[in-house]
């Protein structure tokens, strides 16, 4: 029954995982940016969330539409006015640039809002629901149905809508993209804006689920990446058994080796990485 | 003074950085530079800002091989800076079970073993390419605070019992202040300096070496065009294996300088390992101009140069809490605004002119 019990929190704790891994395999796999600052953007999120709760009361699954649209101007003024200036120039001047932001908004933050640890505490936090022996938590059971709603609702954007074939005629291939009549750098704007609104949607589901603060989201970023890594690039579906894999991986490695858990991980990610490098569903990319 | 100090090398270097310009007018220029730097504990009273400029340029050359001249974005080098420092301390400490070493072998000692870990590091995470091999070095930088206070090998019970303090406090041995007779040389004021000194000179010769070898030509390569590089025959994981190292190893001899002036190195210390000292190396050599010879001294003396004059303007420690904001605005500003560098006006026939940031502003937009 222990066992049981690890597996569904690895498996819930993987839902929010594939939703970080989501927003962030879009913009790398349509824009070729690592984008270092979507760390940032869910910590922004889990903000909102927070003080939105705190100071209106307002509660963290109402406020997560207007999280995520505000996420989502954010994100398309930060891609339109600054990144879209340095699109042509080497990988290496995106990644300096949004590792600057990264680090500009976590230390904004931690001025402001000092390094106090927070969380969102709806009267349902912390409160599980029982099945048998099994405990459910309601935020991560909240979240499961957040993140899978999500993502039907991403994957029928971009598969049926024009916009969203514009998107993904982008990634697949920029010159001919701009040869058909497709504005590059509102779509650009716009794939970065979604996945913004995506990590707002993760940071304000995180801000229910643990104690946060400006310090503990950097190791985002690592596991984003690690989450497109293992599900492979570019694909939803990917993103998603990604995010239940790593989810599993962090649990169990958690529970047996709670020191060395990091390291395990890790290691998990970069035989991966090595084996096979396209991910576990993964084809060669967009690009 | 300090202020004066920095400026007057900030214009040798400048001078001595322009590729345009004799080597009848470089060379004299480099040599004044150095000569002004010697005599500098003279004309200073406390020279202690002088030696945070001269380690953090050290370290910034160190991102500069691997950033600026392979074109590779290594997020992970404050990993070795703190690593050096804490086997430093760990050798050259005088408390029971340490080695308790001098530093002139104690540093060599630190630098030489982080290579080793360096190497290590870098064959496994060198086989990955751009975005891969950045977001390994952010790994990197995570997992080395972890690692010093990994019970199994450093613990009370571990392989190398309490190497690094193990949870109690780590000092490298007090360094008394010079007698001689007539006058005594303080140790901040005097040796620290020279130390400091010498880490910089040693970044900045290596540097020098590896711009004009063979070595530094094929690491350029690897920037423009791996794929191409490769094609022409260079070794490529070789080569970024090796300046990898080189980068890791004088991010290791800063920060062994850096924590020797310290002194009280705890494993709980953090600070080694800051945000702060991540971002400092990347905006030095930012500012200054990647991939060039002289752009870390100029940035570095640029930045401490605005440091000091902020700090003789409010003496509050206001800049100190906000240090790590300004420095990650100024990344973003300067890769935005001037992607080159200083070093731009320097070596280009390019005026100075307003029109030149945005150019550099509009010249890679979509």
């Amino acid at each position: 029954m222990d066992l049981l019990q690890h597996v569904l929190n690895g498996l819930l704790q993987g839902f929010i995982f594939a939703l970080i891994g989501l927003g962030f395999s879009m913009v790398w796999g349509i824009l070729n940016i690592i984008n270092l600052a979507h760390a940032a953007f869910i910590m922004l999120a889990a903000y909102l969330a927070y003080f939105l709760w705190a100071g209106q009361g307002i509660d963290p699954f109402v406020a997560l539409p207007l999280i995520m649209a505000i996420l989502f101007v954010v994100g398309y003024v930060i891609q339109s006015r600054v990144i879209n200036l340095v699109m042509r120039a080497s990988v290496l001047t995106t990644f300096l640039l949004t590792f600057g932001m990264e680090a500009l908004l976590v230390n904004i933050a931690l001025r402001l809002w000092t390094a106090d640890n927070r969380q969102t505490k709806p009267f349902y936090a912390n409160v599980s629901a029982s099945v048998g022996d099994l405990r459910l938590p309601y935020t991560q059971l909240g979240a499961v149905v957040v993140v899978i709603t999500l993502t039907v609702l991403l994957y029928l954007f971009l598969d049926r809508t024009r916009t969203g074939s514009s998107i993904r005629a982008v990634g697949q291939n920029r010159v001919a993209a701009t040869l058909m009549g497709i504005d590059i750098a509102r779509t650009y704007a716009l794939t970065f804006a979604i996945s913004a609104a995506l990590a707002g949607a993760a940071g304000t589901l995180l801000s229910t689920t643990s104690a946060f603060s400006p310090g503990s989201f950097g190791v985002f970023n690592i596991l984003a990446f690690s989450v497109v890594v293992l599900g492979g690039l570019g694909s939803i579906p990917g993103a998603l058994v990604g995010g239940l894999v790593f989810g599993l991986v962090n649990e169990f490695a958690g529970t047996y080796a709670l020191e060395e858990r990091e390291v395990v991980v890790f290691a998990i990610v970069v035989f991966v990485l090595i084996v096979r490098p396209t991910g576990l569903l993964g084809r060669e990319g967009y690009r | 003074m300090n202020l004066a100090v920095l400026c007057a090398g900030l214009l040798l270097a400048s001078v001595a950085a322009r590729p345009q310009s004799r080597a009848a007018v470089r060379r004299p220029a480099t040599v004044a530079l150095l000569l002004l730097m010697l005599v500098a504990p003279l004309l200073s009273t406390s020279t202690g800002i002088l030696f945070d400029a001269l380690t953090a340029m050290c370290i910034a050359y160190g991102w500069n091989v691997i950033g600026g001249f392979t074109g590779y974005a290594s997020f992970g080098n404050v990993a070795y800076l703190g690593l050096g420092a804490f086997v430093a301390a760990g050798f050259m400490s005088r408390q029971p079970g340490h080695l308790g070493l001098p530093w002139f072998v104690g540093i060599p000692l630190a630098v030489g073993i982080v290579s080793l870990v360096a190497l290590a590091i870098g064959l496994a995470v060198l086989r990955l390419r751009g975005h891969y091999f950045s977001i390994a070095t952010l790994g990197v930088a995570i997992a080395m605070p972890e690692f010093i206070n990994w019970d199994f090998a450093f613990g009370p019970d571990g392989l190398i019992p309490n190497f690094f303090g193990g949870g109690r406090p780590l000092n490298f041995p007090l360094v008394p202040d010079l007698q001689i007779p007539g006058a005594t040389l303080g140790a901040d004021r005097y040796l620290f300096y020279y130390l400091g000194l010498l880490t910089a000179v040693a970044a900045l010769a290596t540097t020098a070496l590896l711009s004009r070898s063979k070595f530094g030509y094929a690491l350029v390569a690897i920037r423009e065009n791996e794929e191409a590089a490769e094609a022409m025959g260079v070794n490529t994981t070789v080569m970024k294996s090796f300046a990898y190292v080189l980068s890791a190893a004088l991010a290791a001899l800063g920060g062994s300088v850096i924590g020797f002036k310290l002194t009280n190195m705890t494993t709980e210390a953090e600070a080694l390992f800051s945000t702060t000292n991540n971002l400092q190396m990347i905006v030095i050599a930012l500012i200054g101009g990647t991939g060039t010879l002289w752009g870390p001294w100029i940035g570095a003396f640029i930045l401490f140069a605005i440091q000091e004059a902020l700090r003789t303007l409010s003496s509050s420690d206001v800049f100190l809490q906000w240090q790590a904001v300004v420095f990650s605005f100024l990344i973003i500003v300067v890769v935005l605004f001037l992607p080159r560098g200083l070093m731009q006006f320097l070596r280009g026939r390019e005026r100075f002119s307003w029109r030149v940031f945005l150019r550099n502003l509009t010249a890679n937009r979509v």
